[in-house]
């Protein structure tokens, strides 16, 4: 196959500013208000200001999310904000996280074959975002504000070539990733 | 020539004819031919044998209620397609399966003259001696079905998820409505039905719908929330509401073979009409009798007529409607029916028509072998003989409840007018319509549809928009059922079948009774019948009358078998869709691994998926050359591993040092800032679960590393800990494992590497001793520093965000290339720990060991009260005071390697284990074998020879401490 299968654009994107930040909802509310962070109204749905997107997606797991431009001025932000945080912290998870959009009318067809979160529209809104299992691995995604057929996927940076073999796969393309070689020790290797 | 094609008629493109191979002979279909239809169009009746006897056999369903396989020898080789469903490919070739040479001239035939020697469960009490197992072969091939292709066929499949508010399961009349209704309403609707067309028993009834089905499909279509899914088959039903569909060559996507569904549906519609059932008289399974309705398919749906001079048998109504299509389409009819008194509009339609009837009569015998020739019949005390080439069945019509009876929550309920088993009792989001609950005529049907739907759209909050319910004239449709389950036979050893693909007869029945397997389950197991590949569609109610029958009870009371998935068969590269090679396991990597690569590294995985370097072979070298020569490097000047998978928690909180205390061994509460400190960490049991070092960061934050293999478990331990039995604890959790990346230095130049690489930090073992932690920078690249050990000798670790990786990676590689550097992989590291006495989880950490086993107990912190595992280990020393201890071990030839593994005996004792082997390596220090390992009693044994067995050999080892190399940690904490 050299055709893809889906009318559906798949990119790896540039590394994204990720921030995680987890505690006890009143501290990191606070810490969130010292950083000048919206604080999303709802768990899985998107706040975003001045190009950064905030997201509760556990009930004590926050993440923040922006272009690489803004990592530094944002870091130097949220340690102000958490430097007296007693049950809350922050860490950059800048390079834990590779980032792929995915967009196009049939990106949700892509990603369903990996993800059993409902990802329609009515159920998944622009503007949601959730943790779910994507090919057996856990990942980040999104449907971001505005853009109602573009999803934005997160995914452990170790599974980055895992993840995008199977996003060209899943569009009937060869993958141009090259996740490594998968060799087992042979019989003979262990004495 | 009997079976022909009409020149008119059906649903196949006359236009597109197509060319095709069966058992040798040159045919011709056309597209929308199923390979029976094609195989009947011209005149091929008989298409294969029987599972255990050989007879000759035809189709005898039209769709998944027949059980007739062909092997597909190419394109795209295959075996055990079903005919009645697979399309007639162009220059398909195929052969009928489990025959020889062929299915018209099968020596295989032999096995019915053994008949009697081979009632069900034969096998159970037949060919035991000398064994089983010798016959086994035979009996398999014999009965098998189609032979696996050396090239098979690999199909292109999707896996996929899915949801929608109502999933409607079948196309006919109610699904439909049903359908039609739930779109119309708004809610998203998935409409699945196995035909390559919509409509059901519309088509295949030819019911003159005025063009209702067309419209309601047009519109169905214009409704972007209605998915219409023709050849697809929702084959399992699983706990709330997940069902599975199969999609075969999505209309979508050109290039699947199949899509597999795992679909959850808020309300489930299952209008999967019902399978109709035979009638058992003396040998009613030659080629040529088939159901009733299948012929009414054949000739409706693929323009063929499947016999010129039929008979008609039936029960009840329905097989009105064939006799009827069997005479327009020009054959010659006669219609026996088992009832005295026939439906008047139907005599009268017969009449016209010019079918004889005959009422009050039943079929007794079948003559014929490789086709049938004719019937005989009782008409009061006379037998008469009626030559024919086609017998249409019915016997009555079974609903397709079977995923109402998957959802394990309905109960089959007796239908005294119908004589079959309805689904009752549904789940309240699981609703089933039209003729799977035993109503059968079109319009009530369809309106039945729509009310299935109204109830699932008020479940789900929809307002329901009903539609007109159709006036679609359906005249034969069974509403009252006679029952007639088989004629008894003249002669006694006459067979009547009442399963087909498993050649069960009402003989194995009785057998199987008088043996004392009197449940409907156990006769079902016993006997086979309703596990074959038709799973009993049409057979499993006449089973359970029979069984009624033959032990005086009602039908009722006889219980009924339970249905599992798949409904029909699927294939299993269906279901897997894409995950083969390097899509099949979620392998993980670090930002190194195409350095390694490029290094030529052989990779595999090394824990919890992660794929790292096992070694760096150069010119000439096997792994074991390899190996010792990145161990010697390390011993002797410098090597490099990447650390990166190791795993890393962030930790902050005033009560950290507590949740450190509670889950380690040591104490933690004087660890300070820039300082780290090893633990074990014991599970409930008192078993070790896992080991690392914690550093403190600063006066807040603490970064906590897990072995490679464990990361996940403990990271799952700690939020149990914190969000269970301590939820106010004031502790914050990260993972941060992947957002650093690792640079090992080990050896005795390591500190001379890193001075080369000109740090922004003092690096003296004063500045920064053993289990110190400094941050700073190389060159532009911020890196961690830790002082931490695994290999006996002087290391650093040097850690940065994963960005800097190759780059912090490339520098060291070039700053210590004058001191000879050298790449590590898992190999050498192995061999380096063993040296070292380093314990590693998996080997000695295997599950059963605790600290003090594995020589960890000085860690136990003297002044701490408790810590998780603690009791557990106590009472375990307590009452099992001869504890298995890890000691050293010395093969007395220095060359011999033990598997890791082996089973140490006492004194050559066959069974005795006290102890294994858990490493085993050849030392480069001492330039022999070392072992380390876990040995009852062994602390109490140093010096003693104990024995290792391994197969055909047994290696005595001299037991000594666990550590080879550095035994004061001298060089490590230099």
């Amino acid at each position: 196959m050299t055709k893809p299968r889906y009318a559906a654009t798949i990119s790896r994107l540039p590394r994204l500013a990720v921030f995680e930040a987890r505690g006890a909802t009143d501290a990191l509310e606070v810490a969130f208000r010292k950083a000048r962070l919206p604080w999303p109204t709802a768990f899985n749905k998107v706040a975003g200001s001045a190009g950064v997107d905030v997201a509760r997606i556990g009930p004590k797991r926050v993440l923040i999310i922006a272009s690489a431009e803004l990592e530094d001025s944002l870091a130097v932000r949220l340690e102000k904000a958490f430097a007296s945080a007693v049950a809350a912290d922050f860490a950059m998870l800048s390079d834990s996280y590779v980032s792929f959009s995915i967009g196009g009318a049939d990106a949700e067809q892509i990603l369903r074959q990996g993800a059993p979160l409902d990802l329609s529209p009515k159920a998944f809104p622009p503007g949601s975002i959730a943790g779910t299992e994507l090919w057996a691995t856990t990942a980040i995604i999104a449907r971001l504000p505005g853009l109602e057929l573009t999803f934005r996927v997160l995914v452990d940076a170790s599974y980055a070539g895992y993840i995008e073999n199977w996003l060209a796969f899943a569009n009937g393309l060869p993958s141009s990733s090259k996740p490594g070689t998968m060799l087992r020790p042979p019989g003979s290797l262990k004495p | 020539m009997t079976a022909t094609r009409l020149p008119s008629g059906g649903l196949v493109n006359r236009g597109n004819p197509i060319a095709f191979r069966f058992d040798g002979m040159s045919l011709q279909g056309f597209a929308g031919d199923t390979i029976a239809s094609a195989l009947l169009a011209n005149d091929v009746l008989l298409t294969g044998r029987s599972f255990k006897l050989h007879r000759p056999r035809g189709f005898f369903g039209a769709g998944y209620d027949d059980g007739i396989m062909v092997e597909r020898i190419g394109p795209r080789a295959a075996t055990n397609q079903l005919a009645t469903v697979t399309p007639l490919e162009q220059s398909g070739d195929y052969r009928s399966v489990s025959t020889w040479p062929n299915a018209r001239t099968d020596l295989g035939a032999v096995f019915g003259v053994f008949g009697r020697l081979l009632p069900a469960g034969f096998y159970y009490k037949t060919f035991m001696l000398p064994t089983f197992h010798l016959f086994e072969p035979f009996i398999r091939r014999a009965a098998g079905l189609g032979r696996v292709p050396e090239a098979a066929w690999e199909p292109v499949s999707e896996a996929r998820f899915g949801d929608c508010d109502v999933l409607v399961a079948g196309g006919g009349a109610a699904g439909l409505a049903a359908a039609l209704t739930a779109g119309r309403s708004g809610a998203s609707v998935m409409l699945v039905d196995d035909g390559p067309s919509m409509g059901g028993r519309l088509i295949a009834d030819a019911i003159a719908d005025g063009g209702w089905r067309d419209a309601v499909l047009a519109e169905l279509a214009s409704l972007p929330n209605v998915r219409i899914m023709p050849s697809s088959t929702v084959w399992g039903y699983h706990e709330h509401n997940l069902l599975t569909v199969i999609e075969r060559r999505p209309g979508d996507a050109p290039d699947l073979d199949f899509r597999h569904w795992k679909l959850r549906a808020k309300q489930v519609v299952v209008a999967a009409g019902a399978f109709e059932r035979a009638i058992a008289f003396a040998n009613n399974d030659r080629p040529g009798i088939m159901l009733a309705s299948a012929v009414r398919s054949f000739i409706n749906r693929f323009g063929v007529l499947p016999g010129q001079r039929a008979v008609v048998f039936s029960n009840n109504d329905s097989a009105y409607g064939t006799a009827l299509a069997l005479a327009r389409a020009g054959a010659r009819v006669t219609l026996v029916d088992a009832r005295v008194q026939a439906p008047a509009e139907g005599e009268g339609a017969l009449k016209a028509a010019g079918v004889e009837l005959i009422t009050g009569s039943r079929v007794t015998e079948a003559f014929g072998t490789k086709r049938i020739e004719a019937v005989d019949i009782v008409v009061g005390s006379e037998t008469r003989r009626l030559p024919c080439d086609l017998l249409a069945l019915s016997g009555g019509w079974n609903p397709a409840f079977h995923l109402a009876s998957q959802t394990r929550q309905a109960r089959s309920v007796w239908h005294e007018e119908l004589h079959t088993f309805v689904a009752e009792h549904v789940d309240a989001d699981f609703h089933v319509a039209g003729a799977a609950r035993g109503i059968f005529a079109a319009s009530e049907a369809a309106a039945d549809g729509m009310r299935a739907a109204a109830e699932a759209l008020l479940r789900v909050g929809i307002k329901a928009h009903l539609p007109d319910t159709p006036d679609l004239p359906d005249l034969f449709v069974a509403r009252k059922v006679e029952p007639l389950w088989f004629v008894p036979p003249k002669k006694k050893s006459a067979k009547l079948f009442v399963d087909f693909s498993g050649d069960v007869t009402t003989a194995d029945l009785g057998l199987a009774l008088r043996e004392g397997y009197d449940s409907i389950e156990l006769v079902k197991r016993y006997t086979t019948a309703g596990m074959g590949v038709d799973q009993g569609k049409s057979g499993n109610v006449g089973v359970i009358a029979i069984v009624g029958a033959l032990t005086g009870q009602a039908t009722s009371q006889v219980g009924t078998t339970t249905f599992r998935p798949p409904f029909v068969p699927v294939e299993f590269g269906a279901m897997a869709g894409q995950r083969s090679s390097e899509r099949l396991y979620p392998w993980r990597h670090t930002p190194l691994t195409d350095w390694h690569i490029s290094a030529g590294a052989v990779m595999y995985e090394a824990g919890l998926r992660w794929q790292r370097p096992g070694y760096y072979p150069q010119a000439g070298e096997g792994w074991h050359e390899a190996a010792s020569r990145e161990a010697r490097a390390v011993r002797n000047g410098v090597g490099v591993y990447d650390g990166s998978p190791l795993g890393k928690f962030q930790l902050r909180g005033p009560d950290v040092p507590a949740l450190l205390n509670l889950i380690y061994l040591s104490d933690f509460s004087k660890v300070s800032p820039g300082r780290g400190k090893y633990g074990v960490m014991l599970s409930d049991d008192g078993l070790i679960m896992d080991d690392g070092v914690v550093f403190r960061l600063d006066e807040d934050r603490w970064l906590l590393h897990t072995s490679t293999g464990a990361a996940d478990r403990v990271y799952g331990h700690l939020e149990q800990i914190l969000q269970i039995h301590k939820p106010e604890w004031k502790v914050s959790v990260l993972p941060v494992t992947t957002q650093w990346a690792n640079a090992t230095l080990c050896g005795p130049k390591a500190r001379d590497v890193l001075a080369a690489l000109k740090p922004d930090f003092d690096i003296s073992g004063s500045a920064l001793p053993f289990m110190g932690l400094v941050e700073g920078k190389i060159g532009d690249i911020p890196v961690r520093v830790c002082r931490v050990s695994w290999t006996g000798e002087l290391s650093f670790e040097l850690n940065t965000p994963a960005r800097h990786a190759e780059a912090l990676w490339r520098c060291v590689m070039e700053a210590g290339a004058p001191f000879g550097i050298t790449p590590v992989g898992s190999e050498a590291n192995h061999i380096l720990r063993v040296e070292a006495g380093y314990i590693s989880t998996g080997h000695e950490v295997d599950g059963t060991s605790d600290a003090i086993d594995l020589g960890l107990g000085s860690l136990i912190g003297k002044s701490k009260p408790d810590f998780i595992g603690k009791r557990s280990m106590d009472i375990r020393r307590k009452y099992d005071p001869e504890r298995i201890e890890m000691v050293g071990f010395l093969p007395l030839s220095p060359n011999d390697l033990v598997p890791e593994g082996a089973p140490i005996t006492p004194d050559n004792d066959l069974t005795n284990q006290e102890g294994f082997v858990s490493a085993c390596v050849m030392s480069v220090v001492h330039q022999r074998a070392i072992a380390l390992g876990l040995l009852r009693n062994g602390k109490a044994r140093m010096g003693a020879v104990v024995h290792a067995r391994i197969r055909d050999k047994v290696i005595p080892m001299t037991v000594v401490p666990p550590v080879f190399h550095d035994a004061d940690r001298a060089r490590v904490k230099s």
